[in-house]
């Protein structure tokens, strides 16, 4: 566990115990903070060499002590400096009580936490000289008995620790060692009782406060490792964005106007994860949301992307955000969210670099953490848990969420000279300050996978609903904080479903025209492609239709749209690896080679206006209008209106033939307006391999299998699949899979295979070294599979020297169906098979012959 | 109005070479006493604190007490302009944004001026209990630097422990165990090469080895390096700058592998 040797100096001094009793604890600048580094005091030698030593015999006592509760790291420091006190106390001089006052950081945290309340973790004595006192005062009358008091008094601060751990209120300075275990019964039942005591105690003890004292005696912890300190440590942790009937400004725990803590989000993430169902997960995103908004709307933008796991990028300023926030009405801030979404960037940083972090972090090393990941299945959790071998100088303060988001955008956005261990430093010092599950979600986000099972659908819809609830944009405090009262839950649900509507987004490529004239274009997962088309941009504007003088010229539009690699000669689509070859970023345009041509399909925003309620009809009816068809550069999606499945069959058929990817369904007319993203009727993507017959089925063996992460931590999360050739006698690598298993299906693989696992890979395997399993199984079962489509792979060997010298074949979205009992290895598909199959596709045909034109009926 | 004047402008550069490792930033707070600075690590396991008092500048003037947030990796760059033998003058507004170093050649020949921004860093400021501590030793500050170089060759942590007999740094790794003992040397002829340990009871503490690394940056400082030690205390090591101050690092021990 970290535990601080010193303590800041300015944090007993600043405060002094009746303000705090009085009211919240006031951030503001400490006016003698100055002074109070300054100075620092020689301490009375004598007197401290005793109080070092009385401080070691309690620390040896405790040491122990065989129950010592995990997690209350503290406790014992904490006790035996009340120890201290009340020893001092019962020894004679009598009036002098003490209190010891919590970290000023702590109790910031939290609005409700008025009182002066202990927290297990950091406690600070509020000046020097009282305890030096009473340690000569233990020195000159310290009896037998009184060290028996005190032994029982460390023991019962333990019982006491381990016994209050839900309680809000955590262990209170009382006086009176004897009294301790009763008076804990008493806390339970009554706070008024424990309160009123504080009061006293306070008051006494700052009448044996010397003024002049400006610095505080820190007190070493003497303290083994001990766990993390669990959620009793933290006055925060009583943060339940979970909780029915939430209240968006009483259950928040932080204030109008301050930061929001990282930790409230980790708190809702957390309780998120805890639960599968989704209209939950909703609910407590939702309120959370409700509260950013309601108190600190300027953190809004920086939670929702830390939910989506993005990091804006730095020019999408928060002011931008902000003016909206007030300006504009509900809808019309949603759709910008939208729009800002997109511009959104990833934020990956290497497994091994986080596991470097933490390793520095804790002390720990990297196999360990390593060997941790095996069990635990999440690097994540392994932070969480990490116990650290490093002892702190001095707890950092709470992480703020927006402090979090600033440090992730920078982290991201580094650039240059030895920029990893630039990075990992950035990382440690954020994680050393991480508490209890915060390190699990900031690593996480670090990662770029939350894995709370929680959607981009979900967050939007949370977010809708938040604004809903608790609309944004009103004066403090806010009028309306929960929309739903006094309303139908029918009506509600219907409002807040057309603003849902509003907020989601599509994965397509889009074409984005600014009335400023810059333009991005956006992929499926949103990452800014703009600098990988340079082409698009500059031909774009000549797609424009020219129109009349009445008719108003686009200025600005969002662009549906699919980019697919061209072959100008043959006028045809090329296959999709061909468009992957392309330079992803900064492409020149005068190198670009894969020429692209671009399917529009929808127009979602026109000049100003937001079409995604118009029906798709009168949509595609105005890209048709303001834009030209130029063959080979930009094509209006060919479309088939059908109400008839058969028809849809054949047209996708078609499609294939025609080199395409597969088909978007959408309905015309009714309820035709654009969900963007969502998976209902409305709209239907079809791929080949969905439709019965035109996916390949293949007997492979697997030969090896990975270890499963997340969910599947215990069994194999995917496998390495091989085909025989029967030629070399060999086995030859051809897919990795990793879907189509149940639970239950991998469970008893992972059993299976388990019985035959080998030291190493037989020596007729063939396979690239990047895809070694993590265990390599015996030949000795063949699973039918299916897949989409069969390509060239530089990495999987199936089939090489067939249709490419070196490079062999690999299968596309392979997934699992059955294991085949009555086939042996050597009967499963072989590598000639497989190279007979890809020659046999549409598209490598389509390829070969060249001659064969294809009609652009083909393509949707 | 601050206003430094140190002849000796090495010094400046050393001290900035001994803590720019450890820190990417710091504060340095200006009063009537001196110059100080009070920083941790970004992983909070090391403290630095260096003092500078007021009477071993050869010309200081502080008026109003401020601090000033810099980046010391632009410090670096601005230091490395500065020739050994030249005079550096440090300058600075009340409430400043930056601050100015002016360097000097001996005869006055050459001025050179530099302006640097300063940062606002929110730090925290740390009382430092005044310990007694169970073991203090005091030797050659260039033999420390070489026993924490050698001996982190071979681990990552190195055990500490002083007994009667003695001081021995330990390490072990995965090529093998490396100790390195140092007795009290029994005659004195000069005091900066003697060995001497003051203890009270015996010490053994186990440290990172990359913190004792980084704080040996500060031999070329001072000849001779004190090591203070207690049990479950922040080791401290400290350099006396001759005339001028001192500068301190503390460092929170590790906890026992038990897992290992």
């Amino acid at each position: 566990m970290r535990r601080s040797f010193f303590q800041k100096a300015e944090k007993t001094l600043l405060s002094p115990p009746e303000d705090r009793n009085r009211n919240e604890p006031d951030p503001s600048t400490p006016p003698l903070r100055k002074t109070a580094r300054k100075t620092i005091p020689k301490g009375n030698g004598e007197s401290q060499k005793k109080q070092i030593a009385i401080l070691k015999e309690l620390a040896a006592q405790a040491t122990e002590k065989p129950c010592q509760s995990p997690g209350s790291d503290g406790s014992l420091s904490e006790g035996s400096k009340e120890t201290l006190s009340n020893g001092a106390t019962k020894s004679g001089k009598g009036k002098r009580k003490r209190i010891i006052y919590s970290d000023s950081e702590e109790s910031n945290d939290t609005p409700h936490s008025k009182k002066p309340s202990v927290s297990d973790e950091t406690v600070t004595t509020p000046n020097e000289s009282p305890i030096k006192k009473e340690l000569s005062d233990i020195d000159a009358e310290d009896t037998p008995k009184e060290r028996e008091n005190l032994n029982d008094e460390n023991q019962s601060k333990q019982d006491d620790a381990r016994g209050q751990s839900c309680e809000k209120s955590k262990g209170k300075k009382k006086a009176g060692a004897g009294k301790r275990r009763q008076k804990n019964g008493q806390e339970r039942n009554s706070k008024g009782t424990s309160e009123e005591d504080e009061r006293s105690d306070a008051n006494s003890s700052k009448d044996t406060r010397p003024v002049e004292q400006k610095t505080s005696a820190i007190l070493p912890f003497f303290q083994k490792k001990s766990e993390k300190p669990e959620s009793k440590d933290d006055i925060t942790s009583d943060y339940q964005p979970d909780k029915a009937q939430y209240h968006p400004i009483e259950d928040a725990c932080w204030k109008r106007g301050e930061k929001v803590p990282y930790w409230a989000l980790a708190k809702a993430l957390q309780a998120i994860e805890a639960t599968s169902s989704r209209l939950k997960m909703i609910d407590i995103l939702a309120n959370y949301f409700r509260s950013v908004m309601v108190l600190t709307p300027e953190d809004l933008l920086p939670s929702v992307y830390m939910c989506l796991n993005k990091i804006a990028p730095a020019w999408e300023g928060r002011e931008y955000m902000h003016a909206l926030f007030h300006t504009c009405c509900l809808s019309h801030f949603l759709f910008h969210f939208t729009w800002h979404l997109h511009a959104a960037q990833e934020l990956g940083v290497g497994e091994s670099h986080l596991m470097k972090a933490i390793g520095r972090a804790t002390g720990r090393s990297v196999d360990k953490i390593k060997a941790d990941i095996g069990n635990k299945g999440d690097l994540g959790i392994v932070a969480e848990t990490s116990k650290s071998h490093q002892r702190m100088m001095f707890q950092p303060p709470r992480l703020m969420l927006r402090t979090v988001f600033e440090k992730l955008k920078e982290i991201a956005l580094m650039t240059g000279h030895a920029v990893v261990n630039k990075k990992i430093e950035k990382i440690q010092g954020l994680l050393v300050a991480c508490r209890q599950s915060e390190a699990r979600y900031f690593i996480r986000s670090l990662q770029g996978k939350l894995r709370i099972g929680l959607a981009e659908q979900s967050i939007l819809q949370a977010l809708a609903q938040s604004c809903v609830l608790t609309p944004p944009g009103q004066d403090y405090p806010p009028e309306i904080l929960d929309a739903s009262k006094g309303i139908s839950s029918d009506s509600f649900k219907s409002k807040l479903e057309s603003s849902a509507l509003l907020l989601k987004t599509t994965y397509c490529i889009m074409i984005h025209l600014l009335e400023s004239g810059d333009m991005h274009i956006y992929s499926r997962n949103q990452e800014d492609n703009t600098s990988k088309y340079p082409d698009i941009i500059s031909k774009f504007k000549s797609w424009i239709a020219e129109k009349e003088n009445h008719d108003p010229q686009v200025v600005s539009c969002i662009l549906d749209s699919e980019a697919v690699a061209w072959d100008r000669e043959k006028e045809m689509i090329l296959p999709f690896q061909v468009l992957s070859t392309r330079k992803r970023k900064d492409a020149n345009e005068s190198e670009i080679k894969v020429h692209v041509c671009i399917f529009a399909f929808d127009l979602l925003y026109l000049n100003g206006e937001s079409l995604v309620k118009k029906p798709f009809l009168e949509r595609r009816q105005l890209l048709r209008t303001h834009f030209k068809d130029i063959p080979g550069e930009f094509v209006f999606a060919k479309s088939m209106d059908s109400t008839n499945t058969e028809d849809i069959a054949e047209f996708l058929e078609e499609s294939v033939k025609g080199n395409c990817e597969g088909l978007m369904v959408k309905t015309l007319e009714t309820e035709a307006s654009y969900e963007i993203a969502k998976r209902s009727h409305k709209w239907l993507k079809l791929k080949k391999d969905y439709l019965e017959g035109v996916g390949d089925t293949l007997d492979v063996v697997p030969i090896g299998g990975y270890l499963g992460k997340g969910k599947r931590t215990g069994t194999y999360g995917g496998f390495l699949l091989a085909v025989y050739d029967t030629d070399n006698e060999e086995f030859q690598t051809v897919c990795k899979i990793g879907t189509g298993f149940s639970d239950e299906q991998l469970t008893t693989h992972t059993e299976f295979f388990k019985k035959h696992l080998m030291e190493g890979p037989k020596s007729y395997y063939r396979y690239d070294s990047s895809l070694a399993p993590d265990h390599w199984f015996e030949p000795v079962q063949v699973w039918e599979i299916k897949c989409a489509d069969l390509s060239i792979s530089p990495i999987h060997k199936a089939g090489a020297g067939i249709v490419d010298p070196e490079k062999g074949i690999s299968l596309r979205f392979p997934r699992f169906l059955h294991i085949r009992d009555d086939k042996t290895p050597e009967d499963a598909t072989t590598a000639a098979q497989v190279g007979e199959m890809y020659g046999n596709q549409e598209q490598v045909k389509n390829k070969a012959s060249g001659t064969q034109k294809l009609d652009d009926e083909g393509f949707y | 109005m601050f206003e430094a004047r140190l002849v000796q402008g090495a010094l400046l550069k050393k001290i900035l070479e001994a803590i720019k490792d450890l820190l990417t930033e710091a504060s340095w707070d200006c009063a009537q006493g001196g110059i100080q600075l009070q920083a941790m690590d970004n992983s909070h396991v090391s403290l630095v604190s260096l003092t500078l008092r007021s009477d071993g500048f050869d010309k200081y003037r502080c008026d109003r007490n401020l601090t000033m947030g810099m980046n010391l990796a632009s410090m670096t760059k601005i230091m490395k302009c500065c020739g050994n033998d030249e005079i550096i003058t440090m300058k600075a507004q009340d409430e400043p944004d930056t601050v100015t170093f002016m360097f000097e050649s001996k005869n006055g020949d050459k001025i050179s001026e530099y302006e640097m921004k300063l940062m606002n860093l929110d730090q925290d400021h740390l009382g430092i209990p005044e310990t007694d501590y169970a073991c203090v030793i005091k030797m050659p500050s260039g033999e420390f630097a070489r026993i924490c170089r050698d001996l982190s060759q071979f681990g990552e942590s190195m055990v500490i422990a002083c007994s009667k007999n003695g001081i021995k740094f330990s390490t072990s790794g995965d090529i093998g165990t490396g100790n390195v003992k140092l007795a009290q040397t029994s005659s004195v002829d000069k005091e900066e090469e003697a060995v001497i340990i003051e203890m009270q009871e015996p010490v053994t503490l186990t440290f990172a080895c990359k913190y004792l690394n980084n704080f040996a940056k500060a031999t070329p400082l001072s000849p001779v390096v004190s090591l203070s030690l207690s049990p479950d205390v922040p080791l401290v090591v400290e350099y006396k700058i001759e005339d001028i101050g001192y500068v301190r690092y503390y460092l929170a021990p590790k906890i026992e592998d038990d897992d290992s």
